[in-house]
C-alpha cells in the first residue's frame, strides 16, 4: 500500500477516507504533538523536547488543542511521557460525572450536580488557560521537570524541585503566611486571595467580579462556560467555596470567606469536593469535616494554599494542611491517605511551617514526595530513589515469564500511593504503604501487599565524603534549616533504622 | 428488519448468513440485539468456552444486568434472564466455568448471580462504587478482583464476606484486566500497577504510562507463546499505549492516535476517548472502540490499521469478543463524554454482533 504523504506530516484531509495507506506511527511526538504542521515541533526524535521554551510551547499548544478538540476535559496531564502528571490537574472520569448525575437524580437534587458539574468545567478551564499561559512559577516548576526528564528522570541523587526553596514562593500561588511574600502561585497569583478571582462577598466561581486586587484571573467577567457550550454558573453561591447548606452537596460547600476556589467547607460528608477555608484564597484548599469521600480539600487555616489545605481525615486527595498560608502542594495531613499535600506521604512540599514553599521546603515529616528531602526516603523529587535502574524500585532480572522469578521488585513498590513517598511514617501512612512512583520509599507500612525491599543500590545514598560540613550538619540537625537543606542524599548510615 | 438467508458458513459476507438493512443506526449491517437496555451500557461480556451455548450479557446504567443467548450460525438473539442491582452496574465478569455471572455498581457492591437457579447473592462490599470486577482462577485458589473508586483493590473467596486480601491503590481504580498469572490495574492519575497472581496476588511493578491524559480502558495481551506479556491502555485523547511488562527493547513500547476526526474544525481534530480495548482471543489482533462511534481493528505487531467502521449514531461504550473470535460485539450508546446535556434517554441503545474472524487476521509485516 502506498503511504498518504499528507498522513506522513501529519495532516491528511481525507483521514480514513483516504485511499492511500495511513499507518500508525511509532512512539509519538513528546510534549506538543500536533495535527498540523505548527512552527513548534518538539525537536528530538526520542519524543522530549530539546529545548525548554519548546516544551513551554507545546504544553500551550496542548492546552489549545484540548481546548478546541472536545476532549474529556475533567482529565490529568503531564507534559512528558513518563513524567508525573502537572500537579492540580487531576483525573474525573465520565463515570464518575455520570453517577453524581445519577446520584442526584435519585435523591432529587439536581441543582447539585448541575453546580457541581459546571464548576469542574470551570476549573479546569482555568487551569488549562494558566498551563497556557505560564507564569514565572509554573515556568520554574517546569523548568525542574523538563531537567530531571532529560537528566532520565526520578532525580536521583538532588532534589528535583530543590530543597528549601530559597524563595519561598509556593508553586500553585497561595501567599498568604509569613515569608510567602510574592505568593504568586502557579496557577494564578495569590497574594492571600484566591487564584481564580472571586474574593470577598458571594462566591462566583470564577470571579464574575474583578477584583481589585490582582488575583491573575480575576476578573474574568464572563461566566466560564460550560465547556461543551452549555450553561453557565448558577447564579447563587458558587460551587467552589460557595454556601452549600444542602447535603448531599457534590462540590463543596461553604467559605466563609469566599474566593476559596476548591474551598468551601463540606459539612456533609459524601462531598465530592469539600473543603472548608477559613480564610481566603484557598485554590484547592479547604478543610473538609466530613471524614469520608472527601476527593479534593483539605483544610486552609488561612490563606492562600493553593492546593495545600489540612485533611482532617483521610481519603482526601488533595490537599493537606497549610498552617501557614501557601502551601501550595503542601500543607501536612494529619491522617494519612492524602495523595496530595499532607505530611504523611505528602506529595508535594511537605509541611510548611512558616511559608509556602511548594517544592521542597522542609519536611519535618518524612515521606514528603517532593522537595524535603533527604531525610524522608521516599521522596521522590529530591530524595532518593531507593533503587536506581528500575524507576519503580525492583529490578527484574531477566527471566522467561513475565514476572520472572523476583519478589524483590514487589517489593521495593508497596502498594500505596503513586505519588508518594513515605514509608517512614509513622503512622502516617496510608493504608498498604506507597508504592512510590518514582524511586520510593523505605519501609512499606503494613499490610502493603508487596515485600520489603531489598537492599538499596549503592548510589541512592551519598558517600560521607560527598557531603559538604554544611549538608552534614544539616542531617544531623533535628530539623532542615530553611535556605541551607541539602541538595543530596543523605549517607546510608545516616538513614539506618 | 432483517432477512434471515442462508448464506450459511464460508460466505464471505456474512458468518451469521444472513444481512440487515443499512440505517443510519445500524451502518455496518451488523446483527443487532434483541430488547437492548434501557440505558447506556457499560460492560458487555460473552461466555467462557466451558458452556457450549453461547451467551452475552451486559450490565447497564439502568441498574438492569441482561443475559441474552447468542445463536453461533444465525446470529439470532434470544433474551434469558435479567438481575437488578440497587445501582448502575458498571461491570461484569462470568465465572469460568460459565455457571455465574458477577456483577458491580455503584451501589457499592458485587453480586453472584447463580444462572441455574437465577438467584443473586452479595459477595463483595467497597466504599465506593465498585468499577472493576474480575474472575481470578489460580492452581491452588479462584476469586475475584474488585476495584474501586475507595482506591482500594480487593480479593474475594465469594464464600466469605470478608476480603482474602485488600490493596491499597495509590488512586481510583479506573479499569483492570486479568489474565492469568498476571492482572493490571490502572488508576486514576495514569497510575498503571501490575500484579503477579501467582501463589497469591501481589504486587508486581508499577509502572509510568506512555499517555499524557487520563486513562480509560486497558487490556493484556499475550506473547507468541501464548503468554501474557504486555497490556493496550487507551486514553480519552484519542491514543493507545502498547506497553510491555519487561521490554526486550525500549522501543516495543509504542502508542498510536485513534479515534479522531479529520480536523474540519479551523484545523483541530475533534479528538474523542478510546472507551474499550479489546483482543482477538485467536489471532492476537485488537479492537478498539470510542466516543466518535467507530470501532477500529489494528495489527499491533505489524503496527496497522487493519479496518475502521462507519459511525454510529453514538458512542459506543464497550465491546467483546466471543471465545472463539467468530463474534465482535460492541454497544452503542452514550458513554457522557460531552457531560449530560448531550445525553438523550429516549434514544435506543443498540448492542450489535459483527462477524469479526476474518477481518481481524493480522497483517503480514510489509
Amino acid at each position: 500500500m502506498v503511504v498518504c504523504t499528507y498522513y506522513n506530516q501529519g495532516y491528511c484531509r481525507y483521514g480514513d477516507r483516504c485511499r492511500f495507506d495511513h499507518p500508525f506511527k511509532g512512539p509519538t511526538a513528546g510534549a506538543g504533538a500536533n495535527y498540523r504542521a505548527q512552527a513548534q515541533q518538539p525537536a528530538a526524535a526520542a519524543g522530549t523536547p530539546s529545548s525548554f521554551n519548546e516544551l513551554l510551547t507545546g504544553i500551550a499548544n496542548e492546552m489549545k488543542v484540548w481546548e478546541n478538540s472536545k476532549q474529556w476535559p475533567f482529565s490529568c496531564f503531564s507534559p512528558l511521557k513518563g513524567q508525573p502528571c502537572i500537579p492540580g490537574l487531576t483525573d474525573l472520569s465520565p463515570e464518575e460525572v455520570r453517577a453524581e448525575a445519577y446520584k442526584s437524580k435519585v435523591a432529587n437534587t439536581p441543582d447539585a450536580y448541575l453546580q457541581f458539574f459546571n464548576a469542574k468545567v470551570a476549573e479546569y478551564r482555568q487551569k488549562r488557560a494558566s498551563l497556557h499561559n505560564a507564569s514565572p512559577e509554573m515556568r520554574t516548576y517546569m523548568q525542574q521537570m523538563f531537567s530531571s526528564s532529560l537528566s532520565g528522570g526520578g532525580g536521583t541523587g538532588s532534589s528535583t524541585f530543590g530543597g528549601a526553596p530559597q524563595t519561598s514562593k509556593s508553586l500553585f500561588g497561595g501567599g498568604g503566611g509569613a515569608a510567602a511574600a510574592t505568593g504568586a502561585g502557579l496557577f494564578g497569583k495569590s497574594t492571600g486571595q484566591s487564584v481564580l478571582g472571586a474574593q470577598t462577598g458571594s462566591a462566583s466561581v470564577f470571579g464574575a467580579r474583578p477584583q481589585p486586587t490582582g488575583s491573575v484571573f480575576g476578573g474574568q467577567t464572563q461566566p466560564a462556560g460550560s465547556v461543551f457550550g452549555g450553561q453557565s454558573q448558577p447564579a447563587a453561591g458558587s460551587v467552589f467555596g460557595g454556601q452549600s447548606q444542602t447535603t448531599g452537596s457534590v462540590f463543596g460547600g461553604q467559605a466563609q470567606s469566599t474566593s476559596s476556589v476548591f474551598g468551601g467547607q463540606s459539612q456533609p460528608t459524601g462531598s465530592v469536593f469539600g473543603g472548608q477555608t477559613q480564610s481566603t484564597g484557598s485554590v484547592f484548599g479547604g478543610q473538609s469535616q466530613p471524614a469520608a469521600g472527601s476527593v479534593f480539600g483539605g483544610q486552609t487555616q488561612q490563606t492562600g494554599s493553593v492546593f495545600g489545605g489540612q485533611t482532617q481525615q483521610t481519603g482526601s486527595v488533595f490537599g493537606g494542611q497549610s498552617k501557614s498560608g501557601g502551601s501550595v502542594f503542601g500543607g501536612q495531613t494529619q491522617p494519612s491517605g492524602s495523595v496530595f499535600g499532607g505530611q504523611s506521604g505528602s506529595t508535594f512540599g511537605g509541611q510548611t511551617q512558616s511559608t509556602g514553599s511548594v517544592f521542597g521546603g522542609q519536611t519535618a515529616s518524612t515521606g514528603s514526595t517532593f522537595g524535603s528531602l533527604a531525610q524522608t526516603t521516599g521522596s521522590t523529587f529530591g530524595g532518593q530513589p531507593q533503587t536506581t535502574g528500575s524507576t519503580f524500585g525492583g529490578q527484574t532480572p531477566a527471566a522467561s515469564s513475565v514476572f520472572g522469578s523476583q519478589p524483590a521488585p514487589a517489593a521495593a513498590a508497596p502498594a500505596g500511593s503513586v505519588f508518594g513517598g513515605q514509608a517512614a511514617l509513622p503512622g502516617a501512612q496510608p493504608a498498604g504503604g506507597g508504592g512510590g512512583l518514582f524511586g520510593k520509599g523505605g519501609a512499606p507500612a503494613a499490610g502493603a501487599a508487596g515485600t520489603q525491599p531489598t537492599a538499596a543500590p549503592a548510589d541512592a545514598y551519598s558517600e560521607p565524603s560527598e557531603l559538604s560540613e554544611q549538608d552534614r550538619e544539616q542531617f544531623a540537625a533535628a530539623e532542615f534549616t530553611l535556605g541551607k537543606v541539602p541538595l543530596v542524599p543523605p549517607t546510608r548510615e545516616m538513614c539506618a533504622r | 428488519m432483517t432477512m434471515f438467508g442462508t448464506g450459511g458458513l464460508g460466505a464471505s459476507s456474512s458468518v451469521f448468513g444472513q444481512t440487515a438493512a443499512a440505517s443510519t443506526a445500524n451502518p455496518m449491517k451488523d446483527i443487532e440485539v434483541v430488547s437492548p437496555p434501557d440505558d447506556s451500557v457499560s460492560c458487555l461480556e460473552f461466555s467462557p468456552p466451558a458452556v457450549p451455548q453461547t451467551f452475552l450479557v451486559a450490565g447497564s446504567w439502568d441498574n438492569n444486568v441482561r443475559c441474552w443467548e447468542v445463536d453461533q450460525n444465525s446470529g439470532k438473539t434470544q433474551p434469558k434472564a435479567q438481575q437488578t442491582m440497587g445501582g448502575p452496574v458498571l461491570d461484569v465478569a462470568w465465572a469460568d466455568d460459565g455457571t455465574k455471572v458477577f456483577m458491580s455498581g455503584c451501589d457499592n457492591t458485587v453480586r453472584c448471580w447463580d444462572l441455574a437457579s437465577n438467584q443473586t447473592v452479595q459477595v463483595a462490599q467497597h466504599d465506593a462504587p465498585v468499577k472493576t470486577v474480575h474472575w481470578v482462577k489460580a492452581p491452588n485458589y479462584t476469586c475475584i478482583m474488585t476495584g474501586s473508586w475507595d482506591k482500594t483493590l480487593k480479593f474475594w473467596d465469594t464464600r466469605s464476606p470478608n476480603p482474602m486480601m485488600s490493596i491499597a491503590l495509590p488512586e481510583r481504580a479506573y479499569c483492570a484486566d486479568v489474565d492469568y498469572p498476571m492482572a493490571v490495574v490502572s488508576t486514576a492519575n495514569r497510575g498503571i500497577i501490575v500484579y503477579q497472581l501467582e501463589g497469591q496476588p501481589q504486587q508486581f511493578k508499577t509502572q509510568e504510562s506512555s499517555l499524557r491524559y487520563q486513562h480509560r480502558c486497558i487490556s493484556i495481551f499475550r506473547d507468541k507463546m501464548n503468554r501474557p506479556t504486555g497490556y493496550a491502555i487507551g486514553s480519552v485523547e484519542g491514543r493507545v499505549a502498547i506497553q510491555y511488562v519487561n521490554p526486550a527493547n525500549p522501543k516495543d513500547n509504542f502508542t498510536f492516535k485513534c479515534h479522531r476526526s479529520n480536523g474540519t474544525n479551523q484545523g483541530y481534530q475533534d479528538i474523542f476517548s478510546v472507551n474499550d480495548i479489546r483482543f482477538h482471543p485467536v489471532h492476537g489482533t485488537l479492537a478498539t472502540v470510542g466516543s466518535d462511534g467507530r470501532f477500529s481493528f489494528w495489527d499491533k505487531d505489524a503496527r496497522t490499521k487493519l479496518k475502521t467502521s462507519e459511525a454510529m449514531e453514538q458512542s459506543i461504550t464497550k465491546c467483546a469478543f466471543n471465545h472463539t473470535g467468530q463474534i465482535f460485539a460492541y454497544a452503542v450508546s452514550y458513554d457522557w463524554s460531552k457531560g449530560h446535556e448531550f445525553y438523550t434517554p429516549t434514544k435506543k441503545n443498540y448492542i450489535f454482533l459483527h462477524p469479526c474472524f476474518e477481518e481481524l487476521k493480522p497483517r503480514p509485516k510489509t
